[in-house]
């Protein structure tokens, strides 16, 4: 990663306390690696236990960046005059001097690795809940094929995150059509969202089932072979992250897990896995597979394109249908205010 | 000679921002805009133009004001603009005539839409107040010459529009950086009536308008044996320029004899980044091969000219600031007085 | 930050000196503007100290310095000529001379009065021309470098010029951080002693003194340990363009002025090497180093060549190594310095002093709407 000289100035993304990707864990290696996240400038790296630490850039002796450093016996060595800090971002030693300064620390984020990703909590020193359950990934990942996505947008989290609470535009750009309009509901109870992962802390936790019936495929699709009567959505997650079931007729067609990765204003990344639900039959799986994620590709360029040239600037006039969307941003400024406020006590980081 | 050392009060804004006088723009030549809606950035805004079924051009706000999605990504559905996220549908006049799924339509679900006319071949947009304070003017040999008479061009500044349209007052640049060799001095006056531009076009009215007259003996040097050759010297030459704020219409006689008519506008994108558009019809003269000589001629010595200010447009001093003026500079302080009296007439709540 | 009148504020970190700056933090000084082979007959639009600037000859070859839009209408001079030792405008011909007053106008008798542009001091020497930033007039003489002057044929060497995105201070300080040569650069010395000047005499090598209160100077003095090409080949590569092979002790002595340098380095007593090091500050986070490197001639063709060679390794590694630094290192932050960072304290403390020596009336903030 190129690193821009815009020296310790962090910008303000009005973010979500929750659980962001920082980057996938394949590209964490042995060097350090500066990392731009949350508005920040920060460093990634690896412990002596191969455990990922992310963490202020700049060192507090004379402000030069740890990503130029080396990481000697499990701690992270400044190239400048050889400071090393250990995981907990505390100094343990200063060539040349005995006593350590005070302020002699950085304080890392918390810091979780699972499901290819390195993840990192914003808002505050401690994560307020764990990092949610995604089985599909792992106990029942042999039930699936799976893939990798990553995008680059200039929509902010949220917008990004709202999408799915916004079944109107599912009509509308991306022309799923059915006899009777599609219809959404917020959930009230965790166990509805149950195929989707074990319950998330209560508070943060935010849900919705999309239904449609008498589904009108478009000609292409059934070109292909697929048939279905009835499409819906399971979505529910955190603020910074989501899971989704999708459903065909009844029966459980894919999954995918959403997280985000908020580099700085006007810019996020919206990675994360796709996984296609096995029958059994090698061929169907294949042809299943290529055409999910070919729709796939398809519903995300037309989200991109709205993303790239929208703008966020104006709360935007509601109407009827916009309610689901209207929760989930209050849901979603509940989790900003509580950031501010965890970060406000905290030390400037 | 006296130095007027500070304008005053009518240039005092001149520093700030974007300094646009309330008044007519190109918004671009009228065939780059067909059945597509096409994103367009003007007075620093991000807006969409856009035809309607019966061809009719529109030029609004951007942004829909559902959730901010780009209109400019949308089609013309049923002669009216729709928004790719939702559908919501916008007429010409920025109003919201359709959404989807609702019935009754917000009413603060409209986007700002700016006044339009096509005229010349261009889309003009007025701004500065909802509505024009004077009608767009025209330069009417522009829609009848054709054939071998007419020619355009346009290029992208960096300077700012007052720069661009106070060039035409400024004689003095002609000797120095156009290198018009003459044996005698260059006059310029103000013209007071714009009963004084007649055969300019249909009158501007009078506060919109402003004239000027510049003259200047026949050409002498290299550059007179050049025009010698080429038939292009007189004894006298007059330049009239009449217009309103942000565009001119200019006239040039060689002896008395009209060689062109020329109209000089502007596209303002964002502070510091100006198009000049240039459109002329040549007068014609008798004779297949003197008409296209004569053409050619002045083709050349148009295009040429301009070229010739790009380089000072394209690294001069950003922004409006008020300079020093000597007594030859009476028709630029003239015109930048006037300038600036339609800037602080716009009313304009971004 | 210091406001304007230099006093410093009451809220500060443990050693009491206000934060780094972030931004220009421009030291009242002399600052390279350019290297005398870019400036030939033709005006030259430059950019110095964040502002838009033009620099050109005058009949006698003098280079001037000056902002670049005229006076009358804004026009940019650098499109302009130079004709019989005046600058003249392109757009309606008006004439400025060396003192950047507008002493011609077509066809017209009286000049207005503020129809001037202010240039900045200017001395062309060492091949460049160096600009003095912070006041009407120069407050000291532009240091001298013997080497490039009497002593020329003495010596032989190479120019050079890296751009950085870091700050004038970053580049200046950087050799009175004594501490990263050994960590940074990998300098094995043992035993090592460094101290702070405080008697010009002891700097005469450098050059001529520098008036007082401009002058700063350190010196630095150890044993380099010797390694084994096979067990550590990096090592033994870096100590020998270190030390040139001329013996294992290695003196450095650092002086200059708030915005240049001057270098003599020693190995076992004998000279090696100087260095003149100037900085231009194009604009916030855009500085450059340039100046002479210089290697002394010893008595065989053969031994200078390779000390040349050796030396522009040295040189040229050791920049590579500091420019990354530079352009990432963070400002307007703290800093919780060490036993070994009180010469850079010091430092700090008095390029900082001469960063409040600046006349408001000639400061370049980092704000555009500043007067040309």
């Amino acid at each position: 990663m190129i690193e821009r000289k815009r020296p310790g100035q962090s910008v303000d993304l009005g973010l979500a306390a929750g659980w962001y990707i920082a980057l996938p864990s394949p590209s964490l290696g042995v060097k350090p690696r500066a990392l731009d996240l949350f508005g920040r400038q920060l460093v990634g790296w690896r412990d002596g236990d191969g455990r990922a630490v992310i963490m202020p850039r700049y060192c507090p002796h004379l402000s030069a960046s740890l990503a130029l450093g080396k990481v000697i016996d499990g701690c992270l060595r400044c190239s400048f005059h050889h400071w090393c800090f250990d995981g907990t971002g505390a100094c343990v030693e200063i060539p040349g001097v005995k006593q350590i300064p005070k302020s002699a620390h950085q304080k890392p984020y918390p810091v979780v690795e699972r499901y290819g990703f390195v993840w990192a909590w914003y808002g505050g020193a401690e994560a307020l809940f764990p990092l949610p359950d995604f089985p599909a990934l792992e106990s029942d990942r042999d039930d699936y094929l799976g893939y990798a996505f990553a995008n680059t947008t200039p929509a902010s989290p949220r917008r990004v995150l709202e999408n799915a609470f916004d079944y109107y535009h599912f009509m509308t750009l991306h022309g799923v059509r059915s006899e009777e309009s599609l219809r959404l509901t917020m959930l009230t109870d965790q166990a509805d969202a149950a195929e989707n992962g074990p319950p998330i802390a209560a508070e943060a936790w935010i849900g919705a089932l999309l239904e449609s019936r008498n589904l009108r495929l478009p000609k292409a699709l059934t070109a292909l072979g697929v048939k279905g009567k009835q499409f819906s959505l399971l979505v529910d997650g955190w603020p910074g992250g989501q899971r989704l079931t999708f459903y065909l007729d009844g029966e459980v067609l894919a999954k995918e897990l959403l997280g985000i990765t908020p580099v700085t204003c006007g810019h996020t990344i919206l990675q994360g896995w796709s996984l296609v639900r096995r029958s059994g039959r090698v061929l169907r799986d294949v042809s299943t597979y290529l055409i999910y994620r070919g729709q796939h590709w398809i519903g995300t360029r037309e989200d991109l394109a709205i993303y790239r040239h929208a703008t966020e600037r104006r709360s935007g006039v509601p109407v009827r249908y916009d309610q689901s969307v209207l929760r989930f941003r209050q849901h979603y400024q509940k989790w900003v205010e509580r950031a501010e406020s965890v970060e406000r006590r905290g030390a400037v980081r | 000679m006296r130095a007027e050392a500070d304008a005053g009060p009518p240039c005092a804004r001149a520093d700030q921002g974007f300094n646009l006088a309330a008044s007519w723009y190109i918004v671009l030549p009228s065939n780059e805009l067909r059945n597509n809606p096409k994103p367009v950035e003007l007075f620093g805004r991000q807006l969409v133009a856009w035809r309607d079924r019966m061809g009719r051009p529109a030029l609004m706000a951007r942004e829909c004001p559902h959730m901010g999605a780009s209109l400019a990504q949308g089609k013309v559905v049923n002669g009216l603009l729709q928004c790719p996220f939702h559908h919501w549908r916008f007429a010409g006049t920025g109003a919201c005539v359709e959404v989807p799924g609702v019935g009754r339509i917000p009413k603060s679900a409209s986007v700002r839409s700016y006044p339009v006319v096509e005229r010349h071949g261009y889309l003009w947009a007025w701004y500065g107040s909802s509505e024009p304070m004077f009608p767009l003017p025209e330069l009417p040999a522009l829609d009848t010459c054709s054939g071998i008479g007419g020619f355009r061009f346009a290029d992208t500044t960096r300077a700012t529009v007052r720069r661009i349209m106070e060039n035409t007052y400024d004689p003095d640049h002609l000797v120095v950086l156009h290198g018009l060799e003459v044996d005698g001095p260059l006059g310029a006056r103000i013209l007071t009536d714009p009963d004084e531009t007649p055969d300019h076009g249909p009158p501007i009215p009078a506060e919109a308008w402003l004239g000027a007259e510049l003259t200047w003996p026949g050409y002498v040097g290299k550059l007179g044996a050049l025009t010698n050759v080429l038939g292009a010297n007189a004894k006298r030459f007059v330049l009239r320029v009449d217009g309103w704020p942000s565009g001119q219409r200019v006239l040039y006689f060689a002896d008395g004899v009209l060689q062109y008519r020329l109209l000089l506008a502007t596209t303002p994108i964002r502070p510091n980044c100006t198009v000049q558009h240039i459109a002329v019809a040549v007068e014609r003269v008798d004779g297949y091969w003197r008409n296209l000589m004569h053409y050619l001629v002045n083709r050349l010595e148009i295009t040429f000219a301009s070229k010739q200010d790009l380089p000072i447009f394209n690294t001069i001093e950003p922004g409006d600031r008020h300079g020093i003026y000597l007594e030859r500079d009476r028709a630029v302080l003239r015109f930048r007085k006037y300038y600036q009296s339609w800037v602080n007439k716009v009313n304009d709540d971004a | 930050m210091h406001d304007k009148r230099g006093r410093e504020p009451t809220k500060y970190t443990t050693t009491g000196l206000p934060p780094n700056p972030s931004g220009l933090n421009l030291a009242a000084s002399w600052y390279v503007g350019l290297s005398s082979r870019k400036l030939h007959r033709k005006p030259r639009a430059l950019t110095l100290f964040g502002r838009p600037l033009v620099a050109w000859r005058d009949d006698i070859g003098r280079p001037v310095v000056m902002p670049r839009f005229c006076p009358h209408m804004g026009a940019s001079l650098a499109l302009g000529k130079v004709v019989d030792g005046l600058l003249t405008c392109p757009f309606h011909g008006w004439r400025f001379d060396a003192s950047g007053a507008c002493s011609a106008i077509p066809r017209v008798e009286r000049i207005p009065a503020t129809a001037h542009r202010t240039p900045y001091p200017t001395i062309e020497r060492y091949d460049h021309i160096w600009v003095w930033y912070g006041s009407a007039e120069p407050m000291f003489p532009l240091p001298d470098f013997p080497a490039m002057e009497g002593a020329r044929a003495e010596y032989v060497g190479f120019r050079f010029s890296d751009n950085t995105s870091g700050t004038v201070r970053q580049l200046l300080e950087n050799s009175i951080d004594y501490f990263h040569f050994l960590t940074l650069h990998g300098l094995d010395m043992d035993p090592l002693h460094f101290e702070l000047l405080h008697d010009q005499a002891k700097a005469r090598d450098n050059g001529r003194t520098i008036a007082d209160d401009a002058w700063f100077g350190v010196w630095l003095e150890g044993t380099l340990k010797t390694s084994r090409l096979l067990t550590n080949p990096t090592s033994w590569v870096r100590s020998a363009v270190t030390t040139f092979g001329a013996g294992t002790r290695l003196q450095l002595l650092v002086d200059g002025w708030p915005g240049g340098q001057r270098f003599t380095t020693y190995i076992d007593g004998q000279e090696i090497w100087k260095v003149l090091m100037g900085v231009t500050p194009i604009g916030p986070y855009r500085t450059t180093q340039q100046g002479w490197a210089l290697v002394k001639k010893t008595n065989k063709h053969w031994k200078t060549f390779l000390y040349l060679m050796l030396f522009y390794a040295q040189n040229r590694g050791g920049t590579m190594q500091d420019i990354p630094i530079y352009n990432t290192t963070a400002t307007g932050r703290d800093a919780a310095y060490v036993r070994y960072d009180s010469a850079l304290v010091k430092y700090r403390r008095y390029y900082q002093s001469w960063v409040d020596r600046v006349d408001p009336a000639f400061a370049c903030t980092d704000d555009a709407d500043a007067k040309p």
